[in-house]
């Protein structure tokens, strides 16, 4: 079944063409929202709020724009209202460290997209994620980012000039 | 930007992806997922209660109003006409006419009627007093 089968249905009401839907993209979304987010906490309730705000608007989605560019734009409007929590626990008011989980995205140390991060600003990011990891045509990322085109181009020069000169992005690709 | 570094970022992108994969199997997001949707869509749910709550608070907000508005308009709100026919006295009331232009004047003069009657027996008294203290 392709994928405009699933999405006609899904807007019918088939809750088990969705899940096919979600299966497509979940991996794809929660890579880059675990980047993008504090902890995996807040990551999953991004992820599952994401896609229950696709469903509820289903109806309203423009067949012009890939699904993923879709899902990607609802996705980004969650988490830019999305408000830091502190958790105070029991070992933060005993003077201890608080246990939290590592988010998975710092895990591995070599990875390119972790060093990119501690670089960037979050909307320059986002353009590097868009059209890197998920070849997005400069529309489409556009669209997503609510932004021009040329906003787009411009930022996506920016932060390649601003990535070659980075000693230690080198120091990476030459590692390899 | 140099290819390598092109190559490094799609390479890495899918590294990434590949770990949010087994992740959300391991904590079987798909499950959680169709549970909150079977939430959204079964109306038995709380915040579906408080919806189908919302039409019957809607109705009872009328009919309290129109009891309101009702009761208001039973409250007499013309004043006592004095008339004089042949050596007595007779109060004729009027019926309550209901224009709707002196309904703010009629409400406002109810109001106020209590605090007119005090200060009128207010300006009694000080001239009671002054009175008495004119005759020391």
């Amino acid at each position: 079944m392709t994928e405009q089968q699933l999405i006609s249905q899904a807007q019918q009401g088939a809750t088990s063409s969705f899940s096919q839907l979600v299966a497509l993209y979940q991996a794809r979304l929660y890579s880059y929202l675990l980047a993008r987010c504090q902890n995996s906490h807040d990551a999953d309730d991004v992820l599952q709020e994401t896609f229950i705000s696709a469903f509820k608007y289903l109806k309203s989605y423009d067949a012009q724009w890939q699904f993923s560019t879709w899902l990607f734009t609802i996705a980004r409007r969650i988490l830019s209202k999305l408000k830091v929590v502190y958790h105070v626990t029991l070992d933060a008011i005993n003077g201890h460290e608080p246990v939290t989980e590592q988010n998975p995205f710092e895990l591995d140390q070599n990875n390119i997209w972790r060093l990119i991060k501690q670089d960037l600003t979050p909307a320059s990011y986002d353009v590097l994620w868009f059209f890197y990891a998920e070849q997005a045509s400069i529309k489409d990322i556009a669209h997503i980012m609510n932004q021009s085109e040329s906003w787009v181009k411009t930022n996506l020069h920016r932060s390649k000039i601003k990535l070659s000169n980075n000693s230690e992005l080198g120091m990476l690709l030459e590692a390899k | 930007m140099q290819d390598k570094t092109e190559n490094k970022l799609q390479q890495d992108a899918q590294k990434l992806q590949q770990m949010a994969a087994s992740r959300l199997d391991a904590m079987q997001f798909n499950q959680q997922l169709e549970q909150a949707l079977n939430e959204q869509k079964n109306p038995a749910n709380q915040h579906g209660r408080l919806q189908n709550r919302t039409p019957w608070l809607a109705i009872a907000a009328v009919v309290t109003l129109t009891a309101m508005v009702w009761l208001f308009l039973q409250q007499p709100i013309n004043t006592p006409e004095v008339e004089v026919t042949t050596g007595r006295v007779v109060a004729v009331e009027k019926p309550p006419q209901l224009d709707w232009m002196q309904w703010p004047r009629a409400v406002e003069s109810q109001v106020n009627q209590p605090l007119l009657d005090e200060q009128q027996a207010i300006i009694a008294d000080l001239k009671a007093l002054k009175t008495r203290l004119l005759s020391i």
